[in-house]
């Protein structure tokens, strides 16, 4: 068949030699590709290369998914992926754009939301000008889950992308000590995050981390998932622009508990008498946040997110299923107190949501009250960035 | 057919040749096919069915092969015979090992059972071969015609989802399975739409007097079950196995050329099917995006990347097969030549599934059209174009799976067909004309191309929407309404 000829008919026979030589050469430069790629460690590098931004309009949050095939989505674990692929321009900053970084749980990314409904999308539908006639265009670099180390190593990331204000949303349970290290994000950059732990001697044990790469893990044939998924997160982008959707909602989800079981634990903890104290709990990790953006002479406003306060079964003693009220309160307590002696921007607004407008969990809001939360922290933002 | 299943079969080609001799290696292709189509039927949900579906393939062959036996029963047959009872004798004993050493997805019957079986196969078997051998022609070509009845329904009862679900009801119950869960799915027989087409073609040629005398119980289950085809096809024609099946004895052990084309046939199919048609896959046009699409540009995108990936798929499945097949000595028939380069559609049906339109040609478009020219009065000359060219192309939708979308995909290509032929009869002086204008043939060339393309493609939205009214929509928005 004509399509075929040029391997059915070739112009110089097979032979066993010609078999052999192809063989040998496609070993030797099988290896030899291997050995590049093991010595110039590309991933970061390629994790950067990507359709979004040019050929795709770049995403409007982090990109994540549990279900790929039905959110046209991937978890880019890497963290120069994850900003190569939102519409973030490290170079075109336009003049009249006052840039500001949203950080924080899935609450910012907005689980349950579509990506037009989350908070930085409701602020920038808003147009919010200042009064030197900057637009306030806000980037939604939430990730859904609850963790400060995560936070910080986003937000160093995010300083090459020059960032104007960062907003930190925060809640007690990215606090937790033993979690820090356990989520795919940190455990994806295990360089950054034993970085930034061993310069700000961080009360977390590195150990935990996974080792550094052996030879074979650093391979193009060790790291053909993440290679992978690189590659898949574009294609599915293609989807995403088709669809519009980044993921896919459940038809069906679980209310918030507004019942509780009886007792005051803490995910199964006794209460610690006294409430908690700043060596219990990562405030470490927060700090070396802190200062990251204070070094870049970064503005940060800290918020203490809105949780649900149940009026149920057991509500003397707990404010939702995750939270008793010794814990949360002493949190609040200590997280004030430390922003007050670290002269931190700092609001808390524990309380600014209605109860009736959380859906799935204590910490998730309705589309319609993510808006109206959105625009109490606009007054912040101007405030903050009206400041001489 | 998995990567690992791929490199298995692989590397049996790869030394098969240079270890068997010469007159061992038909009877080592035949005990790889035998032992394959066990290895590589799916898990279905239905108890031991996963088992039962691979003895009743070969079960089937043989008895369409003692149906279309016009030679002595040899030795050798009865060696064939022993040898196919031996594999599954033997794949039925892995029930006492771990699952990872079963070649099937789940626990064979116990031995007693499939004893059994293989006893009523036997007398059934006995009866139709003693029918066919002293009975005389007339009884025979009863049987024949019987015989193809009964696949033709197995067929329509496996394609057809309310027929295929009662069936899935009937197993479950005789398996004490719960009835409520059965599903059309649950009938996952490993290439049978492929293996029906070859026993009808064996079935048929032998009515017509057509098939070659001398095929031998070996040749004949090698063909109907060889393993590189069985899954996905090509659909080959059994005077053309059994003609390089008997060359293989002169093969040589390691040919340069025949491990170069096969391994590089292998190569470029896995490139096709395994890595652009599955990550096109995830943007392809489905019933779940088609819904989501956010403009007609969007929906054209899905469906673009399904025309293309349903291509890739299955032309990469099929440079795997022959490849496969060329590693084994066998030249299995070419399925796909460009099909989207071709400027109209007679030409796109000429290079698109390529086996199947050539088995329907021979089997329904010709027929159909001899007997319609036949019939006194004449018919009007279009009424017998038309009418071939849908029956042949509904024949071909119904044999994806009988739904409204596939008859109406076949319509769709009928017609597109018959108008094609009336055009190009009208223009063809015309386009003949234009040899001596380059360009305005270039741009002619160019126009057939351009909508032969987009007719395809728009067909595909047929083919790959389960549901006829969602089929119209999307239709209808691809064009903007």
């Amino acid at each position: 068949m004509a399509g075929w000829d040029w391997l059915t008919k070739p112009q110089t026979p097979y032979n066993r030699r010609f078999v052999r030589n192809v063989v040998i050469k496609g070993v030797l430069l099988f290896i030899a590709l291997n050995l590049c790629y093991v010595l110039t460690n590309p991933l970061p590098v390629l994790s950067r290369i990507t359709l979004y931004n040019s050929v795709l309009p770049g995403r409007e949050r982090l990109p994540y998914s549990e279900n790929p095939a039905s959110d046209y989505n991937i978890s880019v674990q890497r963290l120069e992926g994850m900003f190569a692929s939102i519409n973030l321009s490290q170079s075109n900053k336009a003049d009249d754009e006052y840039r500001v970084f949203f950080l924080g749980d899935s609450s910012v990314w907005g689980w349950l939301l579509e990506e037009d409904e989350t908070l930085s999308a409701c602020i920038n539908r808003g147009n919010y000008r200042m009064s030197d006639g900057r637009r306030v265009v806000v980037y939604n670099l939430g990730y859904p889950v609850t963790n400060v180390l995560k936070d910080s190593m986003l937000l160093e990331e995010s300083l090459q992308y020059q960032p104007d204000l960062v907003v930190w949303f925060l809640t007690l349970a990215g606090f937790y000590i033993e979690d820090q290290l356990k989520h795919q994000v940190v455990q994806n950059n295990a360089d950054l995050a034993r970085d930034l732990i061993e310069r700000y001697d961080l009360a977390l044990d590195v150990n935990r981390l996974p080792d550094d790469p052996n030879l074979w893990e650093r391979s193009i044939i060790g790291q053909r998932r993440e290679l992978a998924d690189l590659l898949r997160h574009q294609v599915y982008g293609m989807a995403w622009l088709a669809t519009g959707y980044d993921h896919r909602n459940p038809k069906f989800h679980e209310q918030r508990v507004e019942n509780l079981l009886p007792g005051d634990d803490l995910l199964g903890n006794p209460r610690i008498e006294g409430g908690w104290t700043e060596d219990l709990l990562s405030f470490d990790v927060m700090l070396a946040g802190m200062d990251i953006a204070q070094n870049h002479d970064l503005p940060v406003l800290v918020v203490n997110e809105p949780i649900f306060r149940t009026s149920g079964f057991n509500n003397e003693n707990r404010y939702n299923d995750y939270y008793p009220k010794w814990a949360y309160d002493s949190y609040r307590e200590l997280l004030a107190s430390i922003a007050q002696r670290e002269n931190w921007h700092y609001t808390d607004l524990w309380d600014a949501a209605p109860n009736d407008q959380f859906t799935n969990t204590g910490l998730h809001l309705t589309p319609a009250a993510t808006c109206e939360f959105a625009h109490k922290i606009v007054s912040y933002i101007m405030a903050l960035a009206e400041q001489p | 057919m998995t990567l690992t299943q791929l490199a298995v079969f692989g590397a049996i080609g790869l030394g098969y040749a240079a270890i068997v001799p010469g007159r061992m290696r038909g009877w080592l292709l035949m005990a790889v096919s035998v032992f394959a189509v066990y290895w590589l039927q799916p898990a279905v949900p239905i108890r031991r069915v996963d088992f039962i579906l691979p003895t009743l393939t070969l079960g089937l062959a043989i008895v369409v092969w003692s149906l279309t036996r016009q030679a002595k029963f040899t030795k050798a047959d009865a060696v064939a015979l022993i040898v196919t009872a031996v594999i599954v004798g033997t794949i039925a004993l892995t029930r006492y090992l771990i699952p990872a050493l079963r070649p099937t997805p789940s626990r064979p019957p116990a031995l007693v059972y499939v004893l059994a079986g293989l006893g009523v196969f036997a007398l059934v078997w006995g009866a139709i071969d003693w029918i066919g051998r002293t009975q005389g022609m007339p009884r025979r070509i009863r049987l024949v015609i019987l015989g193809q009845v009964v696949i033709v329904a197995m067929f329509i009862i496996l394609k057809t989802d309310a027929l295929a679900e009662l069936a899935a009801e009937w197993a479950r119950g005789v398996t004490n399975q719960s009835t409520g869960l059965a599903k059309a799915s649950d009938w996952q027989w490993l290439g049978f739409s492929y293996i029906a087409f070859r026993l009808i073609h064996m079935l048929r040629d032998v009515q017509a007097g057509r098939l070659p005398k001398d095929i031998s119980l070996r040749e004949h289950l090698t063909y109907v079950v060889f393993f590189p085809a069985l899954t996905a096809g090509p659909i080959d024609r059994i005077e053309r196995h059994i003609r390089d099946d008997r060359a293989l004895v002169g093969m040589k052990g390691l040919d340069a050329p025949r491990i170069t084309e096969g391994l590089t046939r292998i190569g470029v199919g896995i490139l096709k099917k395994f890595v652009v048609a599955d990550w096109l896959a995830l943007i392809a046009l489905d019933s779940h995006n088609a819904d989501q699409a956010s403009s007609t540009g969007a929906l054209w995108i899905l469906l673009y990347a399904y025309a293309l990936r349903l291509w890739l798929d299955f032309s990469g499945y099929s440079d795997i097969a022959i490849g496969l097949g060329v590693l084994f000595g066998i030249h299995l028939p070419e399925n796909f030549d460009r099909p989207y380069l071709k400027n109209n559609l007679t030409a796109f049906w000429q290079s698109w599934h390529m086996s199947l339109s050539n088995w329907a040609r021979y089997y329904v478009f010709n027929p159909v059209s001899r007997v319609l020219l036949r019939r006194e009065p004449k018919p009007n000359p279009n009424a017998v174009v038309l009418t071939a060219h849908l029956s042949t192309m509904i024949l071909i939708g119904l044999w994806h799976g009988v739904t409204v979308n596939f008859f109406v995909w076949g319509l769709w290509h009928g017609v597109g067909l018959f108008i094609h032929k009336k055009w190009s009869d009208r223009t063809r002086m015309v386009y003949m004309g234009l040899n001596e204008r380059p360009m305005v043939k270039w741009a002619w060339t160019a126009a057939g191309w351009l909508v032969t393309f987009h007719f395809v493609v728009l067909g595909w939205v047929w083919f790959s929407l389960g549901d006829f009214g969602a089929a119209v929509e999307v239709l209808g928005r691809l064009v903007g309404s």
